[in-house]
């Protein structure tokens, strides 16, 4: 089962929690590198995936192996289920297809509508339209068509 | 060489974005991805220096040649070898001058106090790369530490005050700060590996050797004229050369050294007798010479 490594609050949150997942995982990232990467996200727009992990990646890694390992902490750490950590008391699930396929962006949510912000909340970040784009709707089982 | 404002950069400019990076270098004939822009970006917000390493020959140096033009900044280069030290890297008293000044003051009415004050003022002083750096009136500078790698390890920590603090301590004039932060780019081949103090201070960029797709469009961002064919075997060859193990792997810049003979000597195809005539454009020893031409030649040009 995977393990959601984290629970955060805001994206400076999450960033300073990726830094100490990183820091677990033996790469050599300290307050300082977390410092930049505060101020590196405030320039750049995060809202792209890609954007926020080639701003990350720089300045968390220090040799061509730290940046292989990145990659893959990287997609460990953010797109990883929140569902998988057995909260589901506590969340509330807004469609079982997101279930499928972990792919919740927790930085995600900037420049939407406050009612997606709201939904994205409850599920981490994720809002209907980037879950909508991670689903796979040719897989999609007989009860949760009916509720579509 | 002049360059248009559609292809500069003002870091003060606060709609700078990467993709503008991408076009700015590109209109530069510096082909760059968006992990390097990116890079590059962080380096131009948040004056941190950047650590590019990898090969030699894939356009570490260039990046920052490209940068002082792009940026309309002066480039002060350092060029790091073994045995390098602060009078060569940072500042020398000019001895000549001093002593020509004690000798100019021996009839004046100063205290021994102000005549030394004197004489360790900032006219007896050599800037070197390093101290020219940060004591640039008008604008930041990029500073260029090149092959940092080929230093020792007392120079590198030396290094550290300068890239986190970008100050620099001379004890018989004190601490000089400095005004225009330069923009830092350090270069490294990693022959050896780099403390992790100095890396910290730094962003850090790998730079590989680049993809079949990506090296035609710099070969050919080099060299317009270059007819496709040949350009396509060309860089080709070159490919399958860095699979083989030699003792120099060809770089890019091996690459565009190759193609301009070739096509200086008028070849439009890579054949036996070119690839004779032009080898040491593209292999840098004897052992890959004699490698290459006995066993891998036939198979190199047929790919």
């Amino acid at each position: 089962m995977k393990r959601q490594a984290f629970s955060a609050n805001s994206i400076s949150e999450s960033i300073v929690a990726f830094g100490q997942f990183l820091r677990s995982h033996n790469m050599n990232v300290g307050i300082q590198e977390m410092q930049d990467a505060l101020m590196a996200v405030r320039e750049l727009d995060i809202s792209n995936y890609n954007t926020f992990k080639l701003a990350l990646k720089p300045l968390f890694c220090t040799s061509p192996e730290d940046r292989l390992l990145f990659e893959k902490l990287f997609v460990l750490f953010w797109n990883t289920n929140p569902l998988d950590l057995n909260e589901k008391s506590n969340t509330k699930i807004q469609g079982a297809s997101y279930k499928r396929k972990p792919g919740s962006l927790v930085m995600m949510g900037k420049g939407v509508t406050g009612k997606q912000d709201e939904e994205g909340k409850s599920v981490s970040g994720a809002n209907a339209a980037e879950r909508l784009s991670t689903t796979d709707l040719s897989r999609i089982n007989e009860i949760d068509a009916k509720q579509m | 060489m002049a360059v248009s404002k559609q292809y500069s950069l003002s870091p003060e400019n606060n709609n700078i974005t990467v993709s503008h990076i991408i076009e700015v270098l590109d209109g530069h004939n510096y082909l760059a991805d968006e992990e390097l822009a990116t890079a590059l970006f962080l380096l131009l917000k948040l004056h941190k220096p950047i650590l590019l390493e990898g090969p030699p020959g894939i356009g570490k140096t260039e990046l920052a040649l490209v940068l002082s033009e792009l940026l309309h900044a002066d480039l002060i280069r350092l060029q790091c070898y073994e045995g390098l030290d602060v009078n060569t890297s940072v500042y020398e008293w000019n001895y000549q001058k001093q002593l020509l000044g004690i000798k100019l003051q021996e009839g004046s009415t100063l205290s021994i106090e102000e005549k030394e004050k004197h004489i360790f003022g900032e006219d007896y002083l050599l800037k070197r790369p390093l101290l020219q750096a940060i004591s640039a009136k008008d604008k930041s500078p990029v500073l260029l530490i090149d092959e940092i790698d080929r230093s020792d390890e007392e120079f590198e920590a030396f290094l550290l005050e300068l890239l986190s603090s970008f100050q620099i301590s001379i004890p018989e004039i004190g601490t000089i700060k400095a005004i225009h932060k330069p923009f830092v780019v350090l270069t490294s081949n990693r022959t050896r590996e780099l403390s992790d103090a100095l890396k910290r201070r730094c962003l850090y960029h790998w730079i590989d050797y680049p993809e079949l797709e990506k090296e035609v469009a710099i070969v050919r961002k080099k060299l317009p004229g270059i007819e496709q064919e040949l350009l396509n075997q060309v860089v080709a060859c070159v490919q399958k050369l860095r699979t083989i193990k030699l003792a120099k792997t060809p770089g890019v810049s091996e690459t565009i050294d190759w193609a301009q003979s070739l096509m200086t000597l008028g070849y439009r195809e890579v054949n036996v007798k070119a690839f004779d005539r032009t080898l040491g454009s593209i292999l840098k020893t004897v052992e890959d010479i004699t490698l290459v031409k006995t066993t891998e030649l036939e198979e190199l040009l047929r790919s």
